[in-house]
């Protein structure tokens, strides 16, 4: 299995060929790409096998909260202009993770062990973490182009909550869009993640598809949890008090 | 004299560094048309906002009827002073119901018929989006809704600048109209023949400054002069 993974690379030597091919100038991204995607993988190869034997909750957790923190990160990169943005992500990403894995465990649908857990849990870390940037980003955005409608409402004397409303519900609704879509198509295109890892591992299909409906549902809630968490608080950044916009 | 309805005192704006408006002392009498001039980017509309708090002067102290604006409640506040921008103000959606929307939220009590009485809109208007109602339409809905709300002051904003003349008429003879309700007007214009014939007395913006105070006619002589000309005068 070991050696045989590096026959795998004849696959990005073949990419990086037609790109060099048709001048596609890509090679260079391509080969520094294949070596980080090479090194992060083993990095967390080991890092999990470690935390795999160790079987300690804390110690699950923890990664959960790292992940999440980078992931936060990556968040406040694609939202820019939101103040506080990676701090509102992490918190959406906090709560997201924390209401879905939270529910599939109190059903009993997955035991807190690491095969469990850490799997799904960076699955919603990512989802949530792209939701929530997106959300961010989305409002941040809004408030700015329908400044002129929200200021007379205020003017008028409407509270900010109303006066942002219908951007706060935009914004939610066009995270949540691309869960919904795969939503409506997952299986009939491609073969989701989980449930290819899972086939290849040997489980049974029917076993592999009821997991992979719930991974889904789990995003579904983690997302809108997430990025509602997120925007709420960011409305409080981006009015001053119950009196204007702060942007 | 009464006494004023506004008054500022040593008011200074900033924003992002910059000094958008400075040592802005001012009083706004009862009833009055009070009428502020100025080039473009000369502060006027930032000026503006600081009467309803849409925007937060940084230093100095705005009283409104001898009340410091701060310790108001802000809904008390916009209760009583309005402001009415020129644009798409209104938000999206057929007009019906976006007319539904502020009057729920607004707690006016009145239906989207009534409000389209007050400027003498055709009713045809309520099944078109806001998106698509003519500038002028959609001004005059604006400035409807804010009459609804039956505020002490009016803020106006170049509501004149998007009307035909016809309809900058209109909205000239409805604010004289509120005027001699009791009403106090304070208003940003482009429109020079309105500014005389409506404006009593007001104030001259340059870089954020008052440079002159006095009868529109008088204001209107600093256009295209430079500070110390003007000021001469
Ligand atoms: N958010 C902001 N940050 C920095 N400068 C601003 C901001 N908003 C407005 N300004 C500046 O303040 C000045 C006054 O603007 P404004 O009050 O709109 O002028 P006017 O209404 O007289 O045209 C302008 O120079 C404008 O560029
Ligand atoms: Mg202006």
């Amino acid at each position: 299995m070991y050696q045989k993974v590096v026959y795998s690379a004849i696959l990005l030597i073949i990419a990086i060929g037609i790109s060099y091919y048709n001048k596609l100038k890509a090679e260079k991204d391509l080969i520094i790409g294949g070596i980080r995607a090479a090194v992060q993988l083993v990095l967390i190869g080991y890092v999990l096998h470690y935390i795999f034997a160790l079987d300690k909750l804390w110690a699950q957790i923890l990664l959960l909260f790292i992940m999440s923190i980078i992931a936060s990160h990556t968040a406040k990169g694609r939202a820019k202009e939101v103040k506080n943005a990676g701090f509102l992500a992490f918190l959406g990403i906090i709560s997201g993770t924390f209401v879905s894995i939270g529910v599939l465990l109190a059903v009993g649908f997955i035991t807190p062990e690491p095969k469990y857990l850490i799997p799904l849990g960076g699955m919603v870390i990512g989802n949530t973490m792209t939701a929530s940037a997106l959300a961010l980003d989305r409002f941040h955005s809004e408030l700015k182009t329908n400044l002129p409608k929200i200021l007379f409402a205020l003017s008028l004397g409407m509270s900010t909550k109303d006066a942002s409303i219908f951007y706060i519900r935009k914004s939610i609704r066009a995270a949540m869009t691309p869960i919904i879509n795969t939503l409506k198509i997952v299986g009939l295109i491609q073969l989701p993640g989980a449930m290819t890892g899972m086939l290849v591992a040997g489980a049974s299909p029917m076993k592999a598809a009821m997991f992979q409906l719930a991974i889904m549902y789990m995003i579904a809630a983690a997302v809108s949890t997430g990025s509602s968490v997120a925007l709420l608080l960011a409305r409080k950044d981006l009015f001053y008090k119950d009196i204007t916009v702060n942007i | 004299m009464s006494k004023p309805v506004f008054k500022f005192e040593n008011v200074y704006l900033e924003k992002n560094g910059k000094t958008i408006l400075e040592d802005i002392n001012l009083e706004i009498f009862p009833n009055e048309f009070f009428v502020i001039l100025g080039e473009n980017g000369s502060g006027k509309s930032s000026l503006l906002k600081l009467f309803n708090r849409l925007e937060l002067n940084t230093k100095g102290r705005i009283y409104f009827n001898g009340e410091d604006i701060e310790d108001i409640p802000i809904h008390k506040l916009r209760d009583k002073v309005i402001m009415i921008m020129q644009g798409a103000t209104l938000f999206e959606g057929k007009v019906k119901k976006v007319l539904e929307t502020y009057i729920k939220k607004l707690n006016l009590n009145k239906t989207p018929e009534d409000i389209l009485d007050i400027m003498g809109l055709n009713y045809s208007n309520l099944e078109k989006n806001t998106e698509n109602l003519s500038g002028g339409e959609g001004q005059l809905i604006a400035i409807s809704l804010a009459i609804a709300k039956n505020p002490d002051i009016f803020l106006l904003d170049e509501i004149t600048s998007a009307l035909s003349i016809t309809m900058g008429a209109l909205v000239r003879n409805k604010m004289k109209e509120l005027q001699k309700q009791g009403k106090t007007i304070i208003c940003i214009t482009h429109n020079m023949e309105n500014a005389v014939e409506v404006g009593e007395r007001g104030i001259f913006l340059k870089d954020g400054k008052i440079i002159k105070r006095g009868s529109v006619k008088e204001l209107i002589e600093c256009f295209g002069k430079d500070e110390e000309k003007c000021i001469k005068r």
